[in-house]
């Protein structure tokens, strides 16, 4: 494939030095300007240099990767990640000024943290009181809920403990601080403000990674939030120019989650970047293009497709109906093809979106039913499932940081042990025997199993044999007797294979420690690209991925726009979020909704269709119909 | 100074290795030059071996034979392991060492984020070469990473390993060992040669090319036509292709080659010296064939330089007995096609004629402690640039022997002492000092003992001092010691008593008539004079004053006939005065001679 530049987008390949802004539309082809103008630096621009290139996702930096691999020395000329990995990096190489002597445990997952501060606050007779004098459960758990909301917020805007008003406030977020490093780890928030604090505190640090880096690219730039986007100017400093941000206002969908698109408008001030718009659209068919131009008006399209396309409304009486239309919607598809479709549509080159993961579980259960292929993108972390590879999982944790006291409190719990974790603490003082203690103290198989597998891998700090723990999982997995368990098991350890597999890729040659690789699945790095099946995705990790054919599910008012969303600024972000949507969709696009459906307490509850289906123009303005839902 | 041609910007300042051999334990600061020296088996070429692990320009396996084995030990515990750190630094154009990398530079780009810096934000590279056993495989797996940090020498497990190390992270620091038996015939021959790897590409215009190809074969014509015999078997040959098939001119005899890249194959070299006729390299001597294939290297090394705009290549030799075979003048001149070659040269040496031109900053001392290497250097704390200078000079002086010593004799440098002393000593061992490997220094009139004391310590030479006796003297010697570490006691120390100098020393009663003798001998034109000196002498009232005074007017006459006639004496006792006897006894006890005269 080898498509010609159109003018604009030769401008930013061939652009040099000095700061750059890209406004680039959906279907623009952005990533191809990212990756072609990277390309050509390496290429042609003389002298030593390497090039940082920072992308919002996992999957838009794996797929950059794929499409540069041909280019000589890549991985050693080029940084591409996330600008979380990228923290990772630095701080795994440089972090002993901020307190990271050597690579950190990630806690990634809400539960963990929360944990940790729940932990933390019952050991402080202050916090203790604090939450004690809330009687009920449930609201004790909505204030630990929004102390940890409240904790994110403060490192997202790089805010230290002692910068807080409140004193609560400023003791809890203190209190949860010290229990993360108590276990040796780091959340990911503290990724960024760690950093930030290093190339505050350490200029000379930053010199390093500005020495060495003569480019540096931002992909989605409209969804840096504070910490990051400081992040990136204390790594460029006062004399770091040649930033390239590549962002659209119009595609922001993490405002909720403390980014925001202003930050576009601040870089084009702070580094007097030059600005250069992308407004073609040369993904999607001229009905996706004006569908989208209905929902956002400011969108403006200059080059376009001369394909039609089409769009569809697919109304079911309940969810389970709305799942079997989609289903059979594709099927046809799949039999018939599209006469604006090349080739066969597969069910690789289709997609069902929904706004949130709820939308998407019917139809996940009619995939079960039918049995076609699919995989889920729903939640960006991965999660096992079984409980023996849940246990695998915090044993890997507990080798590499045996000082993790979470996860070994979990542990202990999981497997009703009646120690403590002090009474491991004394026996063990590293990973592996905290593991010869802890196998003294279980009885069961699956124990001794998850034990075992561990020990398999003949772990040391720099290195382990990581296959042989799962194909010791593999062999006992498949002695289980019990059907359910064992495929649950045999799934669970086929994604950690699929995780090692991938990793190896990312680090050909490379450093393969226990640390690094779980670092790397807590980051997410090791997700794969693409998969096989038909693809359920929310609309947030969606982003940056397009398809033939698109479904967005759930199309009815309280799911999309979503009922929290009250006041004019989350519905303008829930209409980008439908125009992030839409635009996934490279030719066919199909909205479908249920015109009932079963509430999580039992009864049936009629659904209006979304008012965007009336934006769209695939629903007239009804005004009987309204009054009717009222 | 050395000659640092073109800085490649990195230079490599220290190497640390584990457990390789005999070198257990050996940290090995390296310069733009370094000379080893030290005996045979002292672990010089183990240490360059250890470097060829590390960063060789081809491949070395290690075998069992390589790890470290105490002689308490019957087999190597399968947990020990080789490490080789190599400390890496910027440099700026001159080659002095910089704080940080620049922005654009080569190095930056190829190790990137495998660049650590230490507590004061100084860029530096740190390479481990580890290899472990590996039981499924049964050999020893090779590992290099980047290390985060440099380690006190006594903690390198507890070093913080980063990326692995690829290779061609590896290459722009190929080390090229040129070893004893290098030979240049060898290079003509071999296909991995940097001869070969030079003449490969001659790089010829294509018309030039076609133009000489044109000519060769009307040569090869001629030499056909002109060639009765050739003429003959080419008939023979058309054979061929009357019974294969083919055309008539499908046979045809080429007494020398029709392309030009088979032509250099097989290039040669002549050579003639003055007045000799000129005949192929690879028939000289080893010596000439060994030189012509260290300036081959040298060629190989500087084509390559200039070639990849020199700031990306570090170039790193190591050069194995450059002198070997060599004429001692042939040596001398040597080192100055040594200091050409660019990079970081490391030189293991016995040749005194090479080690002279060193200065002493750059040697590396090899010795064996029981089973393990220990590698030394000169301690230049509290020594000014006088004092080094005042080294380098009596090195070169002593053509390098000083360093090779097998003992230091240290005095003021006065005249007496210097004749004398090898006298007595020849007499006393029955060989003369040189052949015992003692060196005998004058360190000048202003007593600067402590360089040399150093020197002696640092290369574990066993020193001793024999000094004058008047206060002054011994004053400084004293000081000279403290500052050295030493004590003033020392029993490496010998004054002459009762604050006399050497000539009042042996101006005593026993050598009154051997010395008197002397003089007048010395002295005396014809048979005549002689006599009247004889009487002269007689008539003296205080002959030993006099004696005294006679000898220190003109030392540089008396000082080796003051020792001949005393060792000629007749009564054993008087042949060595006491305190060279006692300096003689102290000697022989340590460094294990026999008195013999």
């Amino acid at each position: 494939m080898n498509i010609q530049l159109s003018k604009t987008q030769c401008r930013i390949v061939q652009h040099g030095e000095g700061p750059l802004l890209v406004v680039a539309g959906p279907g623009s082809g952005k990533t191809r300007v990212l990756t072609e103008r990277i390309r050509r630096l390496l290429n042609e621009d003389k002298g030593h240099f390497r090039i940082l290139a920072l992308t919002f996702t996992n999957k838009a930096a794996n797929e950059m990767k794929d499409r540069l691999s041909e280019t000589p020395n890549i991985d050693q000329r080029a940084f591409i990640g996330t600008l979380h990995s990228f923290c990772m990096e630095v701080l795994a190489n440089r972090g002993k000024p901020v307190g990271i002597e050597k690579l950190p445990s990630i806690f990634e997952s809400y539960q963990d943290r929360k944990q940790v501060l729940s932990q933390a606050v019952m050991e402080d007779p202050y916090l203790r009181h604090k939450l004690n004098i809330i009687l009920d459960a449930k609201s004790q758990d909505r204030r630990l809920n929004s102390w940890l909301d409240m904790i994110s917020a403060a490192k997202n805007n790089l805010y230290l403990p002692e910068m807080l008003d409140d004193e609560t406030e400023r003791q809890v977020y203190e209190a949860y601080n010290n229990g993360l490093r108590v276990s040796g780890a780091v959340d990911f928030d503290d990724l960024l403000l760690l950093t930030y604090r290093l190339f505050q505190e350490r200029p000379k640090i930053a010199d390093f990674y500005r020495r060495q880096y003569r480019y540096i690219c931002i992909d989605e730039g409209q969804d840096l939030n504070e910490a990051q986007y400081q992040v990136i100017r204390a790594l460029c400093g006062l004399e770091h120019r040649n930033v390239m941000i590549v962002g659209d206002k119009k595609q922001a969908i993490f405002v909720w989650n403390g980014a925001n698109p202003k930050y576009l408008d601040q870089f084009e001030q702070d580094f007097g970047a030059k600005k250069i718009f992308m407004n073609d659209n040369f993904r999607s068919s001229q009905v996706v293009v004006n569908v989208a131009k209905s929902l956002v008006s400011e969108y403006e399209v200059e080059g376009q497709l001369p394909i039609v396309g089409s769009i569809e409304l697919i109304e079911g009486m309940d969810e389970q109906h709305e799942a079997s239309l989609v289903l059979d919607y594709i099927q046809k598809l799949l039999n018939e093809g599209h006469r604006d479709v090349e080739g066969p549509i597969t069910l690789e080159r289709c997609a069902l979106l929904g706004r949130n993961r709820y939308a998407l579980s019917a139809v996940e259960d009619e995939l079960n039913k039918r049995q076609w292929p699919y995989y889920k993108q729903l939640s960006a972390q991965h999660e096992s499932e079984s409980d023996l590879i849940q246990d695998f999982e915090i044993g890997l944790r507990l080798v590499v940081n045996p000082f993790d006291r979470l996860h070994l409190s979990m542990l202990l719990k999981r497997w009703n042990m009646r120690e403590g974790i002090s009474y491991f603490n004394q026996r063990a003082d590293d990973g592996l025997s905290l593991l010869s203690a802890l196998k003294k103290r279980v009885s069961n198989d699956d124990q001794i199993a998850v034990i075992q597998a561990i020990e398999s891998m003949e772990w040391t700090e720099q290195n382990f044999k990581f296959i042989n723990a799962i194909k010791y999982l593999d062999d006992y997995a498949n002695n289980i007797i019990n059907q359910d368990e064992r495929a649950l098991i045999l799934e669970d350890i086929k994604i950690w294979q699929k995780h090692w597999d991938y990793y190896l890729r990312l680090q050909p040659g490379g450093s393969h420690t226990l640390t690094s690789f779980l670092g790397q699945v807590a980051l997410g790095t090791t997700q794969q690209p693409r998969q096989e099946g038909l693809a359920l995705l929310t609309v947030h990790s969606a982003k940056g991925l397009e398809f033939d054919v698109v479904v967005v599910m759930g199309m009815a008012e309280g799911t999309f726009p979503d009922y929290r969303a009250r006041n004019a600024a989350a519905l303008e972000e829930e209409k980008r979020d439908a125009f992030v949507a839409v635009t996934r969709s490279k030719r066919l696009l199909a909205f479908s909704y249920p015109k009932t459906k079963v509430m999580p307490w039992g009864s049936k509850r009629k659904q209006n269709p979304s008012i965007y289906l009336e934006t769209v123009g695939l629903i007239k303005h009804d005004k009987s119909k309204k009054t009717n839902a009222s | 100074m050395c000659a640092v041609l073109q800085s490649s910007g990195i230079k490599i300042i220290e190497v640390r290795i584990r457990n390789f051999r005999s070198l257990k334990e050996v940290d090995v600061p390296l310069d733009w030059l370094t000379v080893l020296i030290g005996e045979n088996n002292a672990g010089k070429t183990s240490f360059l071996d250890a470097l060829f692990v590390a960063i060789g320009a081809g491949r070395r396996s290690i075998s069992i034979d390589d790890i470290y084995l105490a002689k308490s030990e019957k087999t190597v515990p399968k947990d020990r392991d080789v490490i080789i750190d190599l400390l890496i630094r910027p440099t700026d154009d001159s080659g002095n060492i910089t704080d940080a990398f620049q922005a654009g530079e080569y190095w930056i780009e190829l190790y990137g984020e495998g660049i650590s810096q230490d507590d004061n934000d100084r860029d530096f590279i740190a390479i481990r070469t580890q290899m472990k056993w590996n039981a499924t495989e049964g050999e020893y797996e090779v590992e290099r990473k980047f290390l985060g940090d440099w380690q006190d020498p006594g903690r390198l497990d507890q070093s913080k390993t980063k990326k692995t190390v690829s290779a061609n992270q590896i290459k722009p620091l190929s080390l090229y060992l040129l070893d004893a038996k290098r030979d240049i015939k060898e290079e003509f021959q071999s296909r991995s040669s940097f001869w070969y790897k030079l003449i490969s590409d001659l790089g010829l215009e294509n018309e030039l090319i076609d133009e000489i190809e044109y000519e060769l074969d009307k040569i090869n014509e001629g030499i056909i036509s002109g060639s009765g015999v050739l003429n003959h078997i080419q008939e023979h040959l058309n054979g061929l292709y009357k019974t294969i098939g083919g055309d008539r001119e499908s046979v045809s005899i080429t007494p020398i080659t029709r392309h030009l890249r088979d032509l250099s194959k097989g290039m040669d070299v002549n050579y003639s010296t003055k007045g000799a006729q000129s005949f192929p390299l690879a028939r000289h001597g080893m010596g000439t064939r060994s030189l012509a294939a260290v300036l081959t290297f040298r060629a190989y090394m500087t084509w390559k330089q200039r070639n990849s705009d020199g700031r990306n290549i570090h170039p790193m030799l190591a050069l194995e007995e450059p002198e070997s075979h060599l004429h001692p003048q042939a040596q001398r001149a040597l080192f100055f096609q040594i200091e050409e070659i660019p990079g970081q040269r490391i030189i293991s040496t016995h040749s005194p004629y090479i080690a002279g031109q060193t200065d002493v900053s750059k040697f590396r001392h090899f010795r064996k402690v029981g089973d393990n290497t220990v590698v030394t250097l000169m301690d230049i704390a509290g020594l000014d640039q006088d004092d080094i200078h005042k080294i380098d000079r009596m090195v070169m002086n002593t053509r390098g022997e000083i360093i090779y010593a097998n003992a230091l004799v240290l005095f003021e440098g006065e005249q007496t002492e210097d004749q004398a002393l090898p006298i007595f000593a020849e007499k006393y061992w029955g060989q003369h000092p040189n052949a015992l490997g003692i060196s005998m220094v004058g360190v000048g009139g202003d007593g600067l003992y402590l360089p040399f004391i150093r020197l002696a310590k640092s290369f574990q030479i066993p020193w001793y001092i024999f000094s004058d006796g008047e206060n002054v003297t011994v004053t400084k010697v004293k000081r000279a010691l403290t500052k050295a570490g030493e004590s003033i006691s020392s029993t490496r120390l010998f004054i002459i008593p009762d604050e006399k100098c050497f000539e009042e020393y042996i101006s005593v009663e026993e050598y009154k008539d051997v010395l008197i003798d002397m003089i007048i001998c010395t002295q005396s034109q014809n048979p005549m004079h002689k006599a009247a000196l004889k009487e002269e002498w007689i008539r003296k009232t205080d002959p030993l004053n006099d004696i005294c005074s006679t000898l220190k007017k003109d030392k540089t006459l008396y000082g080796k006939r003051i020792a001949e006639a005393i060792i000629d004496m007749e009564n054993e006792d008087l042949r060595f005065p006491p305190l060279i006897r006692s300096l003689f006894e102290k000697m022989s006890g340590d460094l294990g001679l026999e008195k013999k005269g």
